[in-house]
């Protein structure tokens, strides 16, 4: 390396010294030094990954130019792309007659398309969706009641662009992104806690008003405890020297975020590591996203009569490289209870009232996705939704059981919501109405509706305009 | 394996350096490859096959072995985790005098430690890496009756078969050991030989019958004489791969006179049932379940978790560090559980409502660490309610094999298989009975044969046959 480094190679290290300058300065400031327990030094993610490994794991099959936020091709022109060329000739052959002029889908319907207002449980809507540095809260019938907006510029009005725009060739492109706010919460005086994936965790007031931020690698999801401290996922790269190759990996850690801000951070590879699960980790690839944690939820204790594990304050978290969900205790920093074989790359297990955990299965049901119920102490799967063959994210998704027994699903890729009766029929449907591309073939993903219920306070919703 | 090497064994040093001069002792390193096979063989292949995520495996004291059998290096002055540092200073501080006892004294022979009050009273029944047969001893360590097997006039074809130079054409090369074996009330016993099937034998080691098959790692025989066996068959399985052949295993049923009655393979039970995500995990050459254990349920735990209802089997994937109960009719797998340990061995129910398991390396995390712990835990909450885990100095590690029973005292029997030792502790972890394998070899004796499993039979076994000896 000491043989005369050209000037375009000097330029290059210049660079890339900014580059991890600028990272120390939006990483390192706000998570350098929390994760202390690490068995070895930190480094910033320019080693972490390769643009191939990032490909393959970020697999996404719109185009390459899609608009800001997260799209993929609508569900309609898939189809499409499915017929025949025998198919193609023929629908061509039909276009040149003239009384069909486009061989391109019929705009699918968008909104609620939907809706048994005897059988479906009667709330509003609450959801982010992958075309808006917002949230929507719209009623059953797919009227928008209230919207929230917050750009990630006027957030962070300080933070570069090549920073937020991560167009960096070492973090895929789909693991940051400022156009969106990835998960939100909506709190009973109109306020919304929400994230810009891979960049930061802010509350806005139901007017839009900033009101608290805070910089970092958050991801994925947060949970709010009945005091009001949040636990939300975040991220951080760091060297994993376990098996003594040094390999760059991310970690992800439990962030406590307080009225005063940052609490603290716990490792989820130590807590693996301090805990009789270490085969956890020997079953995990040994680079990059190793964790891929996608889901976080704080346990109420309800099932702690039947497992010790899942005692109130436990937290419930699903890794998704392995196909694994896990309760970690976090006074004792320690895994305490993991079960997986039954889904691959799942999103949102939550602990049901009656006892049972829901699961989002991606890709379990033969490479489709599916829904499934089960009791986490016999394994038993109690309910099960796999729709007509076509049911299908493979990415996110998100599951909601509601008060009358129905359950609310979001099939995040394709932009669809519903909510069907246990014996799966649909009785409300959302087609996100955010569409893009040229000829409209793109649809925004829905990260996550959730069913607000009749009796939300909504008395700030008059004041908010 | 039928021309092994009788001539005297070079010790580990002259074996490194015969090494270093290739062309010479060309038969000499021609039986340490047949001793690396031989190690290949019986329990994990790790060598052989690892997953490309596996870290490096530790130098395997068994393939310096060059001898027919199972062997390892015997653990006092010669324990695989001790340097040539720190060997020499052992020397030293030995030839001080006065510290004679500081150090562990090489270690004696057969059983070492027995307190009768405590340890639970019977008989020993083992088999061992040094012999094709299976031992019944007392607890004194006083062989009563061995069984004695020449596999060759059994199996007069066996030799390795040749394919493609694959995993699987050194898997079916055949060891000269009982892997498992079982002793019936009359006498006979019926032992495994592993890739060549099971033979029964009676008390005076005469064949009865034999069945011949891929048998490995593990049988149980029921009250009605029907025995559940783990079998395996090459073959190419294109969802798995394409090219190379894979080892199927399966659970097969023979009837008491030898005939096959059924057979489930795993990797259908799997891919039949909700837990077919894990055949994403497999590794996709080779022995690529490696199912090292099967009990056939008693029911005592199915009304806590239905999956374990009698007459399902309860099984052990080492490839995929996973247990899992098939049920038997539906020939699909109802219940899996991992997590909890690494590499494991003999998943037992114990007391009705808790699982027994030999995990060989999921005590600590990190390449190396050479620690193994027994652990019992409720299959319900996952909760760990007892475990063995050395201590005092007491070394405790297998890398391969290993069993352990509770025994009706309420203590439990352990074998650390690849140590050549098995022992008896209490709940509160004291140690009541120990036995060493007395089966030595090599010029210093350096090297103890593998201890497959010892089985504690109780008092009140008919042994009326023993007798008319």
């Amino acid at each position: 390396m000491k043989t005369s480094p050209g000037p375009i190679r000097a330029r290059r290290l210049t660079a890339a010294a900014l580059i991890v300058l600028a990272l120390l300065l939006l990483v390192g400031v706000s998570e350098a030094g929390l994760f202390d327990r690490f068995r070895k030094t930190d480094k910033t993610e320019t080693e972490t990954e390769t643009k191939e490994e990032a490909e393959e794991s970020y697999d996404y099959d719109a185009g390459a130019e899609t608009p800001p936020g997260r799209w993929r091709t609508a569900r309609e022109w898939e189809q499409q792309k499915e017929l025949t060329d025998e198919q193609r000739d023929e629908l061509s052959r039909i276009g040149a007659i003239g009384y069909l002029g486009a061989v391109n889908p019929a705009p699918a319907a968008s909104g609620v398309t939907v809706h048994d207002k005897s059988r479906a449980y009667q709330g509003y809507n609450f959801y982010t969706s992958g075309h808006l540095p917002g949230a929507v809260l719209m009623d059953m019938e797919g009227n928008v009641l209230h919207e929230w907006r917050l750009e990630f510029q006027d957030a962070w009005p300080d933070c570069p662009e090549d920073i937020y725009r991560a167009d960096l060739e070492f973090t895929p492109k789909r693991m940051r992104n400022p156009d969106f706010w990835f998960r939100a919460r909506l709190l009973e005086n109109g306020s919304v806690i929400s994230l810009f994936e891979d960049l930061g965790i802010f509350q806005v007031d139901s007017r839009s008003q900033l009101q608290w931020k805070l910089q970092g690698r958050f991801h994925h999801d947060f949970d709010i405890r009945d005091d009001g401290v949040v636990y939300a996922l975040v991220r951080r790269p760091t060297e994993y020297g376990l098996f003594g190759r040094g390999e760059m990996i991310y970690d992800d850690g439990i962030a406590l975020i307080g009225p005063d801000g940052l609490i603290g951070i716990t490792s989820i590879i130590n807590c693996i590591i301090d805990s009789p699960y270490v085969d956890l980790l020997y079953r995990m690839k040994r680079k990059g996203d190793l964790l891929h944690t996608n889901t976080l939820e704080i346990l109420d204790g309800r099932l702690a009569s039947r497992l010790p594990a899942f005692k109130k304050g436990n937290i419930l978290i699903s890794l998704r490289e392995s196909c694994t969900i896990a309760v970690i205790d976090l006074e004792a920093e320690k895994v305490v209870w993991a079960l997986d074989g039954m889904w691959v790359e799942q999103h949102h297990p939550t602990v049901l009232d009656n006892g049972n955990i829901m699961i989002f299965d991606n890709r379990g049901n033969y490479g489709k996705s599916e829904i499934l119920e089960f009791d986490p102490v016999t394994q038993e799967v109690e309910w099960e939704y796999k729709g007509d063959g076509t049911f299908f994210s493979r990415q996110c998704g998100a599951n909601q059981r509601l008060p009358n027994g129905n359950t609310l699903i979001t099939e995040s890729d394709y932009g669809r919501a519903f909510e069907i009766t246990p014996a799966g029929d649909i009785v409300w449907e959302f087609v996100n109405p955010a569409r893009g591309g040229e000829n409209n073939e793109l649809i925004a993903t829905i990260l996550d509706v959730v069913r607000i219920p009749p009796d939300f306070p909504l008395d700030w919703l008059g004041n908010a305009e | 394996m039928t021309d092994a090497p009788t001539y005297a064994t070079p010790s580990r040093r002259q074996a490194k350096e015969m090494h270093a001069l290739p062309r010479q002792h060309v038969l000499l390193r021609s039986s340490l490859l047949i001793a690396v096979f031989i190690a290949a063989i019986a329990c994990p292949s790790e060598a052989l096959s690892s997953p490309e995520n596996e870290p490096a495996s530790p130098a395997d004291p068994a393939d310096d072995s060059p001898l027919p059998g199972r062997w390892n290096l015997a653990r006092p002055g010669g324990s695989p985790t001790v340097t040539d540092a720190q060997q020499q200073e052992f020397e030293r501080l030995r030839s001080i005098g006065y510290l004679s006892g500081s150090v562990e004294p090489p270690a004696g022979e057969g059983v070492t430690l027995h307190d009768e009050a405590a340890a639970f009273d019977g008989l020993n029944f083992y088999t061992s890496g040094h012999m094709t047969g299976a031992v019944l001893m007392d607890m004194d360590g006083n062989v009563l009756h061995e069984w004695r097997h020449d596999r060759h006039k059994t199996w007069p074809d066996d030799k390795p078969e040749a394919a493609n130079g694959d995993e699987v054409s050194i898997i079916t090369g055949n060891p000269d050991f009982w892997r498992r074996a079982h002793l019936f009330k009359n006498g006979d016993v019926l032992g495994m030989c592993v890739g060549l099937g099971l033979v029964r034998l009676d008390s005076e080691s005469r064949e009865v019958w034999k069945y011949s098959g891929g048998c490995h790692h593990d049988l149980q025989v029921m009250e009605d004489g029907t025995i559940y066996v783990l079998t395996r068959e090459p073959r190419i399985e294109p969802r798995i791969n394409r090219r190379w052949p894979i080892l199927e295993d399966s659970i097969t049923l023979i009837d008491p006179s030898g005939r096959e009655i059924k057979s489930i393979s795993v990797l259908e039970a799997f891919e039949h049932s909700r837990y077919r995500c894990y055949l994403e995990m497999l590794p996709r050459k080779g022995d690529v379940t490696h199912t090292n254990t099967l009990e056939v349920l008693d029911g005592t735990l199915a009304s806590r978790i239905p999956a374990f209802r009698k007459g399902n089997v309860l099984i052990s994937l080492l490839k995929l560090d996973l247990i899992a109960v098939v049920d038997t009719d539906l020939e699909e797998v109802v219940w899996a559980m991992s997590g909890l340990w690494r590499r494991q061995h003999e998943p037992t129910v114990v007391e009705g409502e808790h699982l027994l398991i030999f995990d060989n390396e999921g005590k600590v995390f990190g390449g190396g660490s050479q620690a193994s712990r027994v652990i019992e835990f409720d299959p319900a909450t996952q909760e760990i309610v007892w475990s063995y885990e050395g201590g005092d100095g007491v070394e405790f590690y297998s890398r391969r094999c290993g069993t352990a029973a509770r025994l009706p005292n309420g203590n439990t029997l352990i074998t650390e298989s690849d140590a050549g030792r098995a022992f008896e502790v209490t709940p509160g972890h004291e140690i009541v009975w120990e036995f060493l394998n007395p089966e030595r070899a090599g010029e210093n004796h350096e090297y103890i044969a593998t201890l497959f499993d010892v089985v504690r039979i109780p008092p009140d076994f008919p042994l009326d046959w023993l007798r008319k000896d």
